[in-house]
């Protein structure tokens, strides 16, 4: 419909502007006045709720542990950053700048460590939280760092097994998995010691990794394979396999691990697997209408904390999906939050009211 | 300096004898954990120094013997300290000798992190440590490279 909307008015300007003696004023993209943002697409965008600036494309977020403040992931052109958002009195209050991330954020369960992708430097950040204040720590090493590059000199040779995306950590907190995006690998490493435990193949490009809350088993999104994978989180070995849709990324487990939520980028809906069957059960459509062809590009999925709800950004249509998942087997769309452009996720807050969301661009 | 030490011959007959030590899975305390996954490279891993029963910081000693030759040695701690010497022999050797290729042999942190890498043309090395998550007050975690300067074809 807004396609269709954006042609009619472009067809009208241009016949304006060749009959008339002097052309109209064009609109320009970008804020356009009363809460109006006009994409180069043509496109007007009023996203609802209350927004603070973060950062270079944000693509993840964490909520503190006491609930105050939401750190915020920003991975854009820019150098990457890690935002802390006070959102009782919204303002950004710090900013922590890192040399190398990407997409992974992961609490440890003791709320003191917070672990961020490293990125193209094969690394994983450990920083650290304390009376509100992030700081950098020791970059926990999984394979050969990039060299540093030197003023004058060409970018450092790209490292193998690189770019470390999604990230999660065994409940209990001694260890933690990491993806390699262009790698093709899953790490798993020892927190006390740091010590990279095993590293296996994978069979394309992963996303992220999701732990089950009983830290037995290990779920991995295949991006580049349309699957979602299963392992033995203690040894890594193969535990099954579940097919879905294309670019499968994001990921939600319910409290219960027994229901898996899966964004797949190239359709317009998530897969629900159940895990105890091994077997996707109910694909969700989050499409804005029935039949419209894939372009909502779905990439990331949360529950509500009662497990009822589930948050799905539509990155490409600019709307969060609130769907009805209380019933497994007939979920469905409960209605859409307009948003900002091109958003990369939305979460509750720990206590249910409020609902977070990052628009990427 | 410690006088006595922990010493494990690491006796390497080819790329693949190298290649089935470095797949072996590390054990629970390990202190050297080999990644396995590059086998063009000598030795690389995660090396953790820490505090031993005596209260000083651990050091193992890596010998690199190729068809029955000791080709170099390869000290590892005590905490941020390194060594590589030519050739193998049982008797212990400072670090700070004359002998011992890598210089500076203490890494320094800048701002809580670490990075030294030395070419060492005589052996035909690069050697780079990395300080790493892990580290802690009694135990300091290092990631490690040791590859060929000049790479062949094999």
């Amino acid at each position: 419909m807004r396609r269709a909307l954006a042609v009619v008015l472009a067809t009208v300007t241009a016949g304006a502007f060749v009959r008339g003696d002097t052309p109209p004023a064009a609109l320009r993209p970008g804020a356009l006045g009363g809460g109006v943002t006009l994409l180069p697409n043509g496109w007007k965008l009023v996203p609802a709720g209350r927004h603070v600036q973060v950062g270079d494309l944000p693509l993840a977020m964490v909520e503190s542990p006491d609930g105050r403040s939401l750190l915020v992931a920003n991975n854009g052109f820019a150098k990457p950053t890690i935002s802390v958002v006070d959102f009782q009195n919204q303002i950004v209050r710090s900013a922590l700048v890192l040399d190398h991330a990407w997409l992974g954020m992961a609490w440890h369960p003791d709320g003191r460590r917070l672990y961020v992708s490293g990125a193209g430097n094969n690394t994983v950040h450990e920083l650290r939280w304390a009376d509100g204040a992030l700081t950098g720590g020791v970059d926990l090493v999984l394979g050969r760092p990039m060299d540093v590059p030197s003023e004058g000199a060409n970018r450092p040779e790209p490292v193998p097994q690189s770019f470390v995306g999604g990230l999660a950590i065994t409940p209990d907190g001694k260890r933690m998995f990491a993806v390699h995006v262009f790698g093709q690998i899953l790490s798993a490493v020892d927190l006390l010691t740091g010590h990279v435990l095993r590293t296996i193949q994978l069979p394309a490009e992963p996303y992220t990794c999701v732990v089950s809350p009983d830290g037995r088993t290990l779920f991995v999104s295949i991006w580049g394979g349309a699957k979602v994978l299963l392992f033995d989180a203690a040894t890594l070995e193969p535990a099954g396999d579940v097919a879905v849709g294309e670019h499968p990324n994001a990921m939600a487990l319910t409290k219960d691990g027994m229901r898996l939520y899966v964004a797949c980028a190239n359709t317009n809906a998530v897969w629900a697997i159940d895990v105890a069957a091994r077997r996707a059960s109910e694909q969700i459509s989050v499409a804005l209408f029935p039949g419209a062809p894939p372009g909502s590009t779905p990439n990331h999925v949360s529950l509500s904390p009662d497990d009822k709800r589930l948050l799905v950004a539509n990155a490409d249509n600019n709307t969060i999906a609130v769907d009805d998942v209380s019933k497994a087997g007939v979920s469905e769309v409960a209605g859409f939050i307009p948003t900002g452009w091109y958003p990369t996720a939305a979460m509750f807050s720990h206590d249910g009211s409020r609902v977070f969301i990052l628009s990427g661009k | 300096m410690r006088q006595s030490f922990a010493r494990l011959a690491w006796l390497l007959t080819g790329v693949l004898a190298s290649t089935a030590l470095m797949a072996a899975h590390p054990a629970a305390g390990q202190l050297f954990s080999t990644f396995s996954r590059d086998t063009h490279n000598i030795l690389e891993g995660n090396w953790q120094s820490c505090r031993e029963a005596d209260g000083q910081y651990a050091e193992r000693v890596y010998d690199h013997v190729v068809n029955g030759v000791g080709k170099f040695e390869v000290h590892m701690g005590p905490r941020r300290e390194f060594a590589i010497f030519a050739g193998v022999q049982d008797a212990h050797r400072d670090h700070d000798s004359p002998d011992n290729v890598l210089k500076p042999y203490r890494v320094t942190l800048d701002a809580g992190r670490a990075k030294q890498r030395w070419d060492i043309p005589s052996l035909n090395l690069r050697f780079t440590v990395t300080l790493a998550g892990g580290s802690r007050t009694d135990c300091e975690s290092w990631y490690i490279l040791l590859e060929r300067l000049e790479k062949t074809s094999h």
